[in-house]
């Protein structure tokens, strides 16, 4: 009886090794996670609080496709007023960019950081209000003073721009599946809806636009969280 | 212009304009082409177009109301918009009647958007 017991003491020792080595070999085997991200521009959010010229939001979204690539996504909206030199006006809208991420960064097993570069393609839909201007004039037998209502004032809607934007960033896991990240985009403006006897000074996602060239830069600050999906398996590894 | 020939310039003798709202004359010695700056933020400016300011005797003030429409002209982000004026039509009248030295106006071009080309031509 005594010798029974012994060897079923065994069998299960054996039995537990053998799942615990399992479970450690079922790691090794995950090459990467396919997840999804899903977060904020946090930038956008604290600038609506602290200018009061400024409100804004960003939802930001990626997608792990293949080890290194990632499809990437942000829809925001904007409305800002601003003072150009005599123009003091208020663009508002929409925007959505779509678009990829190439991660640099070699992760440990399981890990998602990121070190990339992406490129963009964006497109806004907006409206643009002139609140006041002072005439351009170089009489000055009548004293200055702005145009507050009626003439070249007033709203303009309809408006469109569609640009590209190189992005460079990074993705830093804070605690477990929680991201913070931060993106530089520099932009080439492909075309936009001019209104009528004004022009796009500020569109939202893109930024300001000048006169002397097509280029810009914006930026976000993510917070995100990581939604896993499938496991990839070193041995389907693409 | 003159009134018997208005192809002919004309220069009035011893003018001097003002605005009505403003204390500040436009001076007093001009050519056969004056130019009135027009006020911004109204469809009308008046000037008095005083003939003969520094004799008392012969003095001869006319009242002239100017309307127009304004419909600013966007440049650039630097300058902004630029003040442009279309002329109504009539585009001026004298305010008093009675006595009038000016006698009528002709529109050379109805939409003003620069300071040096003449726009409203004053028969007298």
């Amino acid at each position: 009886m005594q010798g029974v017991a012994q060897d079923e003491n065994i069998k299960k020792q054996t039995v537990i090794k053998d799942s615990l080595s399992l479970t450690a070999k079922k790691d090794s085997l995950i090459a990467y996670l396919k997840a999804l991200r899903l977060g904020t521009d946090l930038y956008r959010l604290i600038r609506s609080q602290a200018d009061p010229d400024f409100q804004g939001w960003e939802f930001v979204a990626d997608f792990r496709l293949k080890k290194e690539f990632y499809i990437a996504i942000e829809v925001g909206n904007e409305n800002h007023t601003l003072q150009r030199e005599q123009i003091n006006f208020t663009s508002s809208g929409s925007y959505l960019k779509l678009g990829f991420d190439y991660n640099l960064f070699e992760n440990w097993e399981g890990m998602d950081n990121q070190v990339y570069l992406g490129l963009r393609y964006a497109q806004s839909s907006h409206a643009q209000e002139v609140n006041s201007y002072l005439v351009y004039n170089r009489n000055h037998y009548w004293p200055d003073q702005e145009t507050t209502i009626g003439n070249r004032t007033g709203m303009r809607n309809g408006l469109s721009a569609s640009w590209i934007e190189v992005v460079a960033g990074i993705k830093v896991q804070l605690i477990k599946n929680f991201y913070m990240g931060f993106s530089g985009r520099l932009t080439r403006l492909l075309s936009d809806e001019k209104p009528e006897n004004f022009d796009n000074l500020y569109i939202p996602g893109f930024n300001r636009k000048t006169d002397e060239n097509s280029f810009g830069a914006n930026l976000n600050y993510t917070l995100t969280y990581k939604i896993p999906i499938v496991k990839i398996k070193k041995e389907n590894l693409d | 212009m003159d009134k018997e020939n208005p192809g002919r310039p004309k220069i009035p003798n011893d003018l001097l304009i003002r605005a009505l709202d403003n204390e500040n004359s436009l001076g007093s010695s001009f050519s056969d082409s004056i130019a009135l700056p027009l006020y911004i933020h109204k469809d009308f400016t008046q000037f008095e177009f005083i003939l003969n300011a520094n004799n008392d005797e012969m003095i001869n003030i006319d009242t002239i109301q100017i309307n127009y429409q304004r419909k600013d002209q966007y440049l650039n982000s630097a300058c902004g918009f630029r003040a442009t004026f279309v002329l109504n039509d009539p585009p001026a009248y004298v305010l008093q009647t009675g006595n009038d030295w000016i006698e009528g106006f002709t529109i050379k071009k109805d939409t003003i958007t620069d300071e040096t080309a003449a726009h409203l031509l004053f028969l007298h």
